[in-house]
C-alpha cells in the first residue's frame, strides 16, 4: 500500500480567519495533511471545529467577506491552487475537484431542471460535447448512482425528488466530468439513517469505479471506520491526529480522539449496562485563544503545560501524528512552561 | 485600553480566561445600532425635530396663523427686514414700470434680454435685472423717479417706519374674561363702550349680520341665490337656523359680538400706542396691560415692519418658518398616532387570528387579503372628501385601512409563539386565554412590533401630505408639510422658496426616519447576525 | 395550471363585489346628496331629477339597478356632467393614464432591477452606495415634491423638457418622461432595494455555492442561477406597486396637467359625483385585480415548487 503512494492533493499550514463583530475568528488555523490517489480521507470533528472551512477552503469556496484564507498551500498535482487565477481555477472546480453538499435539499437549484443542471455542467468543461451527448451522458451517469427511470426523472425539477435522490443527483453531478477528488461535505448527515447507508456505499463503490480520491467530512467515527483509508481529527481549527484509520482506532493516541471513539455506541461490547461515554463541556471559542492546548480544560489528563502552551506535533509511529503534550519529554515541558512564564512576565 | 483590562478583570472568565458576556437581544440591537452610522444620524435629526416640534411654543416665532397682508410673499432673508424685502419689492414694480414707459433706458441688450426673459416667464430674473440696473442709474444721476413713484416709495416708507402691530391677547372686565360671557353681557359691554344707553340697536344690527352669515354658509347655486326674493331668503334662514340649533347659535352671537369689541378696542390701543409711539415714550416690542373704556386689555406690540423672515412669508404674510415647525408638529403627531392606532387594530385583530384559529382566523385572513387587493387610498379619498376634512376623519380613515400588514405579521408571530413550552406551560396551569396573549404573546413579538411601526410612521406621513396635497387633508390655517408643499407648487415659478423650504423639511425628517427605521430592523433582525 | 387560473379568475369575483359594494355604499350613506346645492330647486323638479336618476327608490334597489347594470358594463350616467355618460369620461381619459402607469412601471422595473443587481454584485462599492442613497431617497421624498422639482430643474431651469402638457392634445412625445420619471422614482427606489437584499440572499444560498463548486463564471451564475429566484420577491412586489402607481397618478396628473383619469376622481369626490367617483373605483380595481392575477401568474411559471 505503502507504496503506491502519489499524492493528488496536498494541503499545507492552512489558515482561513472570518471577520466578526466579536473579533477574529480563526476558523482554520494551520491546517495540513495530503490525500494520495484513490484514496478515501475522513476529517472528523465536533460542529464548528472547522472541518467544511478546511474543504471550502480548498475550493476557495470561501464567502469573502467575511472570510479569508490568510495563509498556507493547497496543492493539487503540485499546482498552488490558491495563487491560481480565477479562470485556472474554474477549470479545477468541478471538472478536477467536486464536491458535494451536507444538505441535498437546498445545494440543487430549485428553479432548474435536473437536466439543465447536468447538461451545463459537463458541457461547462467539456465545450465539444453536444447538448444530445450531454444529456446521454447524464442519464448514463444518473443511473449508475441508481436513479430509478433516469430517462423520464431527468426532466423534473428537484422538489420532486426525495432527499436521498437528491442526493444521489449531487453524486451524480459531481462525478460527470470524471473528478479526481471527490470532496463529500457530510453527505449524509441531512438523510435517513437507511438512505445513510446506501449513498456511503454509493460513494465507496463510485471511488473504486473511478479510481477518485475522497475527503469525507463527517462527525460520525462510525462512518468513518467502514469507509476511509486515513482519518485526520480535528479540534478547534487545527488537525490533533492523523492516523490509518485501524491504526487510530486500535492506538489513539489523543485523549479528544479515544473519546470520540469511545463515546460511539458499540454493539459488541459486553457490558451493556454502562452509561455510553461522553466528552464534558463544550469546544472554545476561538477568537483570541491563548496560547494553550484548546482541549485541556475537557482533558482528563491535563497537565501544567497544556494551559500554557500550545503542544506541538509529535510522531507516535511512522504515519500517526498526533499534537499532544503527553509525548513531550519532561525537559521540553519544562521549558514550554517557562518560556510561558517569561512572557506573562513581560 | 486599561478600561478594557479592569473590565476583564470584573467580568466573567471562562477557562481560556476569555471574557464571557452574557448575549441579549436588546443590548445586541442597540450595539449594532450605534454602529451603524446612517441610522445614528437619523436618529439624531429624527430626535432634532421632535424636539423643536414639542418645544416649538417656547421658540421666539412668530405665530403661523398671524396675517399681515402687507407681508405676502416675502422671500426668504436672514439680514434683511420686512420692511426692506417690502420696500425692494415695491421698487422692483417701479423700475419695471419705468424701463417700460420708458424712462428707465438700459442697453439694447438688456432689453432684448429682459424681452426673451418674459417669454419664458421668468419673472424674478426680470425684476432682478431691473432693480439692479436702476440702482445703479440712480446712484449715478442719470435715472430719477417721477414724482408720482417717489410719492408711493416716501409713502411706503413712512408706513414701513412707522406701522405698528397690535396683537390683544385678552379683554377683561374686572375680573371676568370677556370670551366666556353671554352674548347679552357682551351686547351691554359694546353698548357701554360707543356710548349708547340699551342694546336693542346693536342686537337689532348683530341678527341681521348673523342672518347674512347663516345666508352665506348655506350651499346653493350662486345664480339661484341671487334671484331668491326676501321671503324665501327669510324663510330659508329660518329654516336653517332651526337646523343649526339654539346653542350654535348662541355661540356665533357671542362670537360676533366680541368680534365687534376686539375690533373697537384695536381701534382704540392702536391711536393711543401710536400717539405714544410718536411722541417717544414707548419702546418696541411692547407688551403690557392698558385701560382702555373700562376695561383691561392685554396689549403686545411691535414695529411689525422690522421683522425678520428667515424662510419668507407665504401668500397671506404668515411666517414660513414658523409654518413649517408647526406643520411639521402636525404631521409628525399624525404620523405617530396614526401608526399606534392602525398597530393597535392590527395588533388586537392579529392576536385574535393567531390565537383563536379556526373560523375567525379564517374571517379575518379573508378580510385581509380582500383589502389588500382595494386600492384603499382612492376608498380614504372618498371619505375625506364625503365626511369632512377634519383631522380626526383622517385618523379614521388612515387606520382603518393599514392595519393590515401588523395584523399579518402579529398573526404569524402568535402563531409560532402558540405552541411554545412556556405558553404551554401558563396553559397548563389554568391561565385565561387573554391573559396569554396580552401576558406572555404580546411582549415576545413586541421588539418586532416597534421596529415595524417606526418604518410605518414616514409612510403615515406620506399618506397624509398626500390628501393635503389634494386639499383633504389637514385645512388652513392650520398647516401640514403636504398642505405647505401644495401652496408651494401652486406658485413655485414666482415664490420657489415656498416650495423648497417645505419640501426639505419633510424629505430630510422622512429620509431620516428611514434611516433610522431601516438601521433599527437590521439591528433587531437576528438573521442579519454576522454568525459563522 | 388552467385549472389554477380559473379559480384565481373566480376569486377575483369577490373582491370586485366587496369594492362595488362598499364604495355604492359609502357615498349612499354620506351626508348631502349630489343635488343638495339646488335645494332651492322647487319639490317637483327635485323629485323629478331624482326619479330620473332613480334616487327615489329604496337604497337597495338601487344598489341591484347598480349591479345588474355594472355587469353590463355601464356604469350609468354621470350626475355633474349631463353632455355625457360615465363611460365616456373614463374611457376617454383611461388610455392618458394607462400609458403613464406603464411607461412609470417599466423605468421603475428595468433600472431598479439593474440597479439592484449591480450594487448586489459590487456590494460596498460606490455603485453599492449610489443605489441604496437613491433607494432611500426614493421612499423618502414625496411624489408630489419630486414632480415640481423635476419640473423647477428640467423644464424651468434647464428647458430640456417641456413642464406640463400630455402628447396626445399635441406637445409632443417628450411630455410622458417628466410625470413618468416622478411617477416611477418610488418604486424604482423599492425595486432597487428589493432586488438588491433579495440578489444577495441568493447569493448566499447552497445551490449558487453548488455552481460555484462546478466551476461556473460568475456572470453565468447570476444570470441562469441566480435571476429567477432573485425575482420572485420583485414580482411578488408589483401587486402593490400597481396599486401605488394608480393612487399616485391622481397627484402626478394634478401637477403635470395630464388629461387622466386622476383628475375626475378627484373632481367627482368633491361634486359627490356619486357614479362617477364609484366609476372610477371599479375601473382601478378591475385593473388592480387583473393585474394582481397576472403576477400571480408569472410567479406560478417562475416558480416551479408552487403547487397549483
Amino acid at each position: 500500500m505503502k507504496d503506491n503512494k502519489q499524492p493528488i492533493l496536498e494541503i499545507k499550514d492552512l489558515q482561513t480567519h472570518f471577520k466578526t463583530d466579536a473579533g477574529v475568528v480563526k476558523a482554520v488555523n494551520g491546517v495540513s495533511f495530503t490525500v494520495n490517489k484513490g484514496e478515501t480521507v475522513g476529517i472528523v470533528g465536533e460542529s464548528g471545529c472547522g472541518k467544511s472551512v478546511t474543504n471550502l477552503s480548498i475550493m476557495r469556496l470561501i464567502p469573502s467577506p467575511p472570510g479569508k484564507i490568510v495563509g498556507g498551500e493547497v496543492l493539487f498535482d503540485g499546482e498552488n491552487i490558491l495563487d491560481l487565477p480565477e479562470s485556472e481555477l474554474r477549470e479545477i472546480r468541478g471538472n478536477k475537484i467536486s464536491m458535494i453538499f451536507q444538505d441535498p435539499m437546498t445545494s440543487l437549484n430549485p428553479f432548474l431542471k435536473i437536466s439543465t443542471q447536468m447538461i451545463e455542467t459537463i458541457r461547462l468543461h467539456e465545450k465539444d460535447v453536444d447538448k444530445q451527448e450531454a444529456r446521454k451522458r447524464s442519464i448514463e451517469m444518473l443511473k449508475k448512482v441508481g436513479i430509478p427511470a433516469a430517462e423520464a426523472r431527468i426532466d423534473s425539477y428537484p422538489h420532486q425528488f426525495s432527499g436521498g435522490m437528491r442526493q444521489r443527483v449531487m453524486i451524480a453531478m459531481a462525478l460527470s466530468c470524471n473528478a479526481q477528488v471527490l470532496i463529500a461535505d457530510e453527505p449524509t448527515t441531512a438523510l435517513d439513517v437507511t438512505i445513510q447507508a446506501q449513498i456511503l456505499e454509493l460513494i465507496q463503490q463510485i471511488s473504486k469505479d473511478f479510481g477518485t480520491a475522497v475527503i469525507l467530512i463527517t462527525h460520525d467515527l462510525g462512518v468513518v471506520a467502514g469507509m476511509c483509508d486515513k482519518v485526520c481529527v480535528m479540534y478547534a481549527g487545527k488537525i490533533v491526529e492523523e492516523a490509518y484509520t485501524y491504526e487510530l482506532y486500535n492506538n489513539p493516541a489523543h485523549p479528544y480522539t479515544s473519546g470520540l471513539i469511545q463515546s460511539v455506541p458499540r454493539m459488541d461490547t459486553q457490558n451493556k449496562q454502562k452509561k455510553l461515554f461522553s466528552i464534558e463541556g463544550q469546544p472554545p471559542n476561538v477568537i483570541d485563544l491563548p496560547p494553550c492546548c484548546p482541549f485541556h480544560p475537557r482533558c482528563h489528563k491535563t497537565m501544567d503545560v497544556c494551559r500554557c502552551a500550545l503542544p506541538p506535533t509529535y510522531e507516535v509511529s511512522e504515519d500517526h501524528k498526533v499534537n499532544c503534550w503527553l509525548y513531550a519529554s519532561e525537559e521540553e515541558k519544562a521549558k514550554a512552561v517557562a518560556d510561558a512564564a517569561k512572557e506573562n512576565d513581560k | 485600553m486599561k478600561e478594557d483590562i479592569k473590565n476583564k478583570e470584573n467580568a466573567a472568565t471562562n477557562e481560556f480566561d476569555q471574557v464571557v458576556v452574557g448575549n441579549s437581544l436588546t443590548k445586541d440591537a442597540w450595539k449594532r445600532l450605534r454602529k451603524n452610522k446612517m441610522a445614528v444620524v437619523g436618529m439624531v435629526i429624527v430626535i432634532l425635530y421632535a424636539l423643536i416640534s414639542a418645544f416649538a411654543p417656547l421658540l421666539p416665532l412668530h405665530d403661523y396663523d398671524e396675517i399681515i397682508l402687507d407681508h405676502q410673499n416675502l422671500g426668504p432673508s436672514f439680514n434683511k427686514t420686512a420692511g426692506e424685502l417690502m420696500m425692494e419689492n415695491k421698487k422692483k414694480e417701479l423700475y419695471f414700470k419705468a424701463w417700460k414707459d420708458g424712462s428707465l433706458v438700459l442697453t439694447e441688450e438688456q432689453s432684448a434680454l429682459i424681452v426673451s426673459w418674459i417669454d419664458e416667464s421668468k419673472t424674478n430674473s426680470v425684476w432682478n435685472l431691473c432693480l439692479e440696473e436702476g440702482e445703479k442709474q440712480l446712484a449715478a444721476g442719470t435715472f430719477t423717479w417721477s414724482s408720482s413713484d417717489q410719492k408711493t416709495l416716501d409713502k411706503l416708507q413712512k408706513k414701513i417706519d412707522e406701522d405698528i402691530f397690535v396683537d390683544i391677547t385678552k379683554i377683561y372686565q374686572g375680573d371676568t374674561n370677556l370670551k366666556k360671557l353671554d352674548s347679552d353681557s357682551l351686547a351691554k359691554v359694546y353698548a357701554t363702550m360707543i356710548g349708547l344707553d340699551d342694546t336693542t340697536l346693536i342686537l337689532e344690527q348683530t341678527y341681521k349680520e348673523m342672518d347674512a352669515f347663516v345666508f352665506n354658509t348655506i350651499e346653493m347655486d350662486a345664480d339661484v341665490k341671487k334671484n331668491l326674493s326676501d321671503e324665501e331668503k327669510a324663510t330659508i334662514i329660518d329654516k336653517e337656523i332651526e337646523k343649526l340649533g339654539d346653542a350654535y347659535f348662541e355661540e356665533k352671537l357671542a362670537e360676533n359680538l366680541y368680534g365687534k369689541i376686539n375690533a373697537q378696542v384695536l381701534r382704540d390701543v392702536t391711536k393711543i400706542l401710536e400717539n405714544e409711539s410718536e411722541e417717544g415714550t414707548i419702546s418696541f416690542p411692547y407688551k403690557d396691560t392698558i385701560e382702555v373704556d373700562g376695561l383691561t386689555i392685554t396689549v403686545s406690540s411691535s414695529l411689525v415692519n422690522q421683522r425678520h423672515y428667515l424662510l419668507g412669508t407665504d401668500y397671506s404674510g404668515r411666517d414660513l418658518l414658523s409654518r413649517i415647525i408647526y406643520g411639521g408638529q402636525i404631521s409628525i403627531m399624525i404620523g405617530i398616532i396614526g401608526t399606534l392606532f392602525s398597530v393597535f387594530i392590527g395588533i388586537v385583530l392579529g392576536a385574535l387570528a393567531g390565537y383563536l384559529g379556526g373560523k375567525v382566523d379564517y374571517i379575518i385572513m379573508r378580510i385581509v387579503d380582500v383589502m389588500y387587493g382595494l386600492p384603499y387610498m382612492l376608498i380614504v379619498i372618498i371619505c375625506m372628501a364625503i365626511f369632512g376634512r377634519s383631522i380626526l376623519n383622517l385618523f379614521i380613515a388612515l387606520g382603518i385601512v393599514s392595519w393590515l400588514t401588523i395584523a399579518r405579521m402579529v398573526r404569524g408571530q402568535i402563531m409560532s409563539l402558540k405552541n411554545s413550552e412556556y405558553v404551554e406551560a401558563a396553559r397548563s396551569m389554568g391561565a385565561k386565554t387573554w391573559r396569554i396573549i396580552f401576558k406572555h404573546m404580546i411582549p415576545n413579538s413586541l421588539s418586532i412590533i416597534i421596529v415595524y411601526s417606526t418604518l410605518r410612521i414616514p409612510s403615515f406621513i406620506m399618506q397624509e401630505s398626500f390628501l393635503s396635497f389634494l386639499g383633504l387633508g389637514v385645512q388652513a390655517p392650520m398647516a401640514s408639510w403636504g398642505s405647505l408643499i401644495s401652496n408651494g407648487v401652486a406658485s413655485m415659478t414666482i415664490y420657489p422658496w415656498r416650495l423648497i423650504f417645505p419640501s426639505i423639511a419633510m424629505t430630510l425628517f422622512l429620509f431620516a426616519m428611514n434611516f433610522f427605521g431601516d438601521g433599527l430592523r437590521d439591528a433587531f433582525d437576528p438573521q442579519s447576525k454576522n454568525q459563522l | 395550471m388552467t385549472k389554477y387560473i380559473i379559480k384565481r379568475l373566480l376569486g377575483m369575483i369577490p373582491t370586485l363585489l366587496v369594492i362595488i359594494t362598499l364604495s355604492f355604499f359609502i357615498v349612499r350613506v354620506a351626508p348631502g346628496g349630489p343635488f343638495d346645492g339646488e335645494r332651492a330647486l322647487p319639490e317637483e323638479v327635485l323629485a323629478n331629477i331624482e326619479a330620473k336618476y332613480h334616487l327615489d327608490e329604496p337604497v337597495l334597489q338601487q344598489y341591484g339597478r347598480y349591479l345588474f347594470d355594472v355587469v353590463r358594463g355601464d356604469l350609468g350616467p354621470s350626475y355633474k356632467y349631463v353632455d355625457n355618460d360615465v363611460n365616456y369620461y373614463i374611457f376617454t381619459s383611461l388610455p392618458n393614464s394607462a400609458v403613464l402607469g406603464v411607461v412609470a412601471i417599466l423605468i421603475a422595473l428595468i433600472f431598479g432591477i439593474l440597479f439592484g443587481i449591480l450594487a448586489a454584485i459590487y456590494q460596498n462599492s460606490w455603485i453599492d452606495y449610489l443605489t441604496m442613497g437613491l433607494a432611500v431617497l426614493g421612499i423618502s421624498i414625496p411624489l408630489f415634491v419630486i414632480g415640481p422639482l423635476l419640473q423647477l430643474v428640467f423644464a424651468m431651469k434647464l428647458h430640456w423638457l417641456p413642464i406640463s402638457g400630455w402628447y396626445s392634445t399635441g406637445e409632443g412625445y417628450s411630455t410622458i418622461i417628466l410625470p413618468a420619471i416622478s411617477l416611477a422614482f418610488a418604486y424604482f427606489a423599492t425595486i432597487a432595494r428589493l432586488t438588491r437584499s433579495s440578489m444577495l440572499e441568493t447569493l448566499r444560498s447552497d445551490y449558487i455555492r453548488t455552481a460555484k463548486a462546478k466551476g461556473m463564471k460568475n456572470s453565468t451564475i447570476i444570470a441562469k442561477h441566480a435571476m429567477k429566484g432573485a425575482m420572485l420577491p420583485i414580482v411578488s412586489y408589483l401587486g402593490p406597486a400597481f396599486a401605488g402607481i394608480i393612487t399616485g397618478s391622481i397627484v402626478i396628473e394634478q401637477v403635470f396637467r395630464v388629461p387622466g383619469i386622476g383628475k375626475f376622481f378627484v373632481q367627482s369626490s368633491f361634486n359627490r359625483d356619486y357614479t362617477l367617483i364609484i366609476g372610477v373605483v371599479i375601473v382601478f380595481s378591475v385593473i388592480l385585480v387583473v393585474m394582481n392575477f397576472l403576477v400571480d401568474i408569472v410567479y406560478a411559471l417562475l416558480d416551479p415548487r408552487i403547487a397549483y
